[in-house]
Formats: structure tokens, sequence, C-alpha cells
């Protein structure tokens, strides 16, 4: 898979507001899924996309610009996790608090599991389960072997059902 | 449910809830500012009346009314790390917060001279022990609070150091805001068989005769501080994007007594994570620095007093060991033995806090060869 300018051009750009309303809710879940963190997840999610609107006329025209945009945001999720304590801190102490919002029990118990995993594990969870991409695909994102990432993504997995109690299909 | 049914439903669960939060004319960078502003921006604006010699927290407030702060609609910034602008109108809301709870099983980790561990387990006792690596829980990493008794928490985060000798562990560099700005404090503990710990500093970073200048460098101010282990000296030390400045500081007294420059980060898009650790000699006098970028680090050694770098070293790259996510790891060079010849490194750690563990390192033989798992 193609993410960076390494690749052919494929197509031309799509307008960056309709790239923007469709991703964003995505990237959000993402970053919070790496970050573990409510309060930063919106913001992580903006500033990857600012990067892919400042780069637009070329990250736009990539084969896959979502999987680029993707690679940035749990970049930045793994950036933000030692800043994280000081920060929300201050933020905490000095400004209204906003941020995504609880879910449901069962589903907070689900995202209480993954944010257990290694930083690793949960991005791949995140960008199997959330964006339904292929093993081969998570692993161009995360810049890694495609046996990595189906290492990753078995151990999520069984760690998350023995967590959660719950089954693994063969 | 198996468990891939369970995690599908959960991912969509939550991005159906991030759907609900967003409208489509809301625009991105707008969205951003209005995220980052209001926390970075009042804390800017914290830092701000203290460096025109006001105060905020002992009566004379410049700005007191809580509540949503109104952000004028920000510039399309040139990179998306761009400083917000200081003239930024923000109400600072002086509300001290609720003390926070310890909660269970919060852990700080350290490293002690002998290449051990200290831990602070939580609950109330702040406990403090040397223990083996081994022993250290995996996911153990978390915030340790302390109420202080000027108003707000002390967050102790994984930034912080310890010293140790025989009989001496001074521990606890931080970083915070409190109601009052921005300040650092430190404790010496003494007698760690007998787990006595008293907070026994304090200084604010806000007061004007500190003659610090705090900097703001891509949206965030962090920082780091150095304990000597007989309680001589901090180094209070600012961290931004690219951009890194230390301070010497001497117990008792009231002035920096050293800008010591470290070496900068790449600046930019394309700049590399960076970190930067410091130590500082057992007798004050001189000052180490690592700058960490991807697997090499660099080694700058510093004389405190005059803030003249002494000599400079490039480490070799790291050896990472499989398995180990060395991405964004803590370095923390545990003792600076300094000779006539310059300096040996004595046993730096590498703590990989990303991943909620700690792996120990050692550099076989000082000042050359590969970073190994130490034993």
């Amino acid at each position: 898979m193609s993410i960076e300018g390494e690749g052919p051009v494929l197509r031309g750009a799509e307008p960056f507001a309709d790239f923007y309303r469709r991703e964003f809710p995505k990237m959000v879940a993402l970053a919070f899924t790496v970050s573990g963190s409510r309060l930063v997840a919106e913001d992580i999610a903006q500033e990857a996309l600012i990067d892919a609107e400042l780069r637009w006329e070329t990250v736009g025209r990539y084969d896959k610009p979502g999987a680029w945009v993707r690679r940035v945001t749990i970049q930045r999720s793994t950036k933000r996790l030692r800043r994280l304590r000081v920060e929300a801190a201050a933020l905490i102490r000095l400004a209204p608090v906003t941020g995504l919002a609880p879910g449901p029990d069962d589903v907070e118990e689900v995202f209480e599991a993954i944010g257990k995993l290694p930083s690793k594990q949960r991005a791949a969870v995140a960008l199997h389960y959330l964006d339904g991409y292929t093993v081969a695909e998570v692993a161009a994102i995360l810049e890694c072997a495609e046996g990595t990432a189906k290492v990753h993504l078995h151990r999520a997995r069984t760690a998350l059902a023995r967590t959660l109690g719950e089954e693994i299909d063969a | 449910m198996n468990i891939d049914d369970r995690l599908r439903q959960a991912f969509s669960d939550l991005e159906n809830r991030v759907h609900t939060l967003q409208s489509p004319q809301q625009q991105p960078t707008r969205r951003r500012y209005s995220g980052l502003v209001v926390g970075f921006a009042t804390a800017l604006a914290v830092i701000a009346v203290f460096l025109a010699g006001g105060s905020v927290g002992s009566g004379d407030r410049d700005v007191v009314s809580p509540g949503t702060p109104t952000i004028d609609t920000p510039p399309t910034p040139s990179t998306p790390t761009t400083a917000i602008p200081a003239t930024t109108s923000v109400p600072i809301q002086t509300t001290p917060p609720a003390a926070t709870a310890l909660p269970a099983g919060t852990l700080l980790v350290l490293a002690t001279a002998d290449g051990a561990l200290a831990y602070t387990a939580g609950g109330e006792s702040h406990q403090v022990l040397p223990t083996p690596m081994a022993a250290v829980s995996p996911t153990a990493q978390g915030n340790l609070v302390y109420q202080t008794e000027r108003g707000g928490d002390i967050f102790v985060d994984g930034s912080v150091l310890v010293e140790a000798d025989d009989s001496t562990l001074a521990l606890f560099g931080v970083f915070d805001w409190n109601d009052e700005g921005p300040f650092v404090a430190y404790t010496v503990t003494t007698g760690v068989e007998d787990q006595r710990r008293e907070m026994l500093h304090m200084i604010e970073l806000s007061s004007p005769e500190n003659d610090v200048e705090i900097t703001r460098v891509g949206g965030y101010e962090t920082g780091l501080v150095d304990v000597s282990v007989n309680g001589t000296l901090i180094v209070y030390q600012i961290t931004g994007e690219g951009f890194y400045e230390t301070y010497g500081w001497a117990q008792g007294q009231e002035r920096g007594i050293a800008t010591i420059p470290t070496p900068n980060c790449a600046i930019g898009d394309d700049a590399q994570p960076c970190h930067v650790a410091t130590n500082i000699s057992d007798d004050g006098t001189r000052f180490v620095s690592v700058r960490w970028t991807g697997d090499q680090a660099d080694l700058v050694v510093t004389d405190v007093a005059s803030g003249e770098p002494i000599s400079e070293i490039g480490l070799p790259p790291i050896e990472v060991v499989d398995g180990i996510d060395v991405e964004w790891p803590l370095v923390v060079v545990n003792t600076a033995e300094f000779t006539d010849e310059g300096y040996q490194v004595g046993s730096p750690l590498l703590f990989n806090f990303s991943e909620g563990e700690a792996f120990p390192f050692k550099i076989s033989q000082p000042g050359r060869g590969s970073l190994i798992p130490s034993e």
C-alpha cells in the first residue's frame, strides 16, 4: 500500500472539507484509543488533520490519504503520552474540561482493557476494528513488517478476550 | 458475543459519540484552537502575568472571573505547532481544584545510584523503597499527587529523578502550575530505611526575583528538575518543540546561577522525536545532559557556575532489544562521575513510559559501546 509520496499518484485530490468530515470522527476514536485521553483526543485528531490540510495539494493526491493521516494521528498520540500528565494537570486546573464523553459501561470496559495494552497493539486494534484495515494495511501504517502487525493484533485480541471474558473464534 | 464483535461494537459506539460532538461546519483550524487555546493560552496568560510582575494568587489578581474563556478566531497557523498569540484574551480561572485523591496502585519509578529502582506505591503511605527492577509491574506508571500547603496539587510524573547514596534519597523534581502560577518543588529525604518523606523546598518560578524567563515554544511548556545528592542544587529545564534550555539553581538562593544551553533538537515538521535527560554531579559543579533523538544520543557536560560546555560526545547508537519500543524513551542519566579527563557515564537507565514499562539499560563501557540491558 502506498501511503506517502513514494507511490504513484493515482487520482486527483478530493475537497479537503469532504475528507475532514469523513475522517475526523475516526481520527478522534483512533487518538483516544492510542493516547487513552479523552481530553486530547480531539486535539490530536485536529492536529493530524491540520497536517493534512497544510499539505493537501500533495497528501490529497496520495493513493490513500486516510492512511497517511492515520499514521500522523498515531505518531502524535504516542508523542503526547509523555506530555499528558503535566498538560492534563494544567488543563484541568486552568481551563474548562471538555472532551469525549464516557460511553455505556460495557463499552468503557472495552476501552479500559485496550488502555492496558502497549501502544502499538492499541493502534493496531483501532486500525483493524475501527477502520477495517487488513493486516497488511495495518503494517503499512505502523511502518512494520506484516508479521509484526499480525503479532500485535493476535496478542491484543488474546489479551482483550481474556480480560473481557469473551470467546475467540478460530 | 465473541471478542471481534465486542470490539467492533465498541469502536462503532465510540465513533458515533464523536459524530454527535461535531457539526459539519466546524473547520479543523478553529476547532483545534478552541481546544488548545483554552488550555495553553490560559496557562500562558498566567505565566505572562507573573513575568509582568503581577500576582494572581496573592490578592491583586488581574483577572479573576471564572467561566468560559472568550477566544477570538485565531489566525490560520503556519505550522501545526504555531504558538498561540500572546495577545489572546483569556480569563483566568482561579478557583482551586478539588484535592485529587491518590489513586491506588499509582507507582513512581525512579532510578537509584546502584542501578536498582526506588518506587512509590499508591495509597496514603507514600512509601519509598529500593527494589530490584524485576519487581516493577509492567503496568507501573501514573501520577503521584501531593497536596501542598500553598494550594494546588503537585503532580509527580515520570520525569522526576532520584539521587541516592547510602543514607540519602533525594527525589521529586516537579514542574507544575498551582493557583499561583508555575513552580517547581523538590524533596530531600534522609533515612531511606525509615521511609521518611518530607517536603522541604518549593521554589516559585514565577517570582520576578528568580530571574527566570519562561519561554513558550510550540504551544507547550513542560519541565524537568534534577536534584543533586546533597540537595544543594536543582536544575529546571523547560522543554518544548525543538527547544531546550536549562537553568541552574542553588538551594536557598533566589536567583538562578546559570543558564545552561542544552543541545537543540531538530526543528520543523520533520523533527525527530527528542528527549533531553539531565543530571548533576554530586558536588553540584558539573551538569550533564543527554539529547536523545531516535536511536542516537549526544551527551554534553557543562560547568554549572559559568554555563560553559566542557565537553561533548556522541554516544553510540542504541542496541534496541527485540520487543522494546524506544520510540519515546525516558532517558535517565543516573550517575555522572567526573574525572581529570572529563567524565564517565555511570549507569544510564532507559525508561520507556510510553509502553507503561521500565527497562534498565547501561552502557557496556563508560562513554563507549552499546547500551545493553542491565542484568
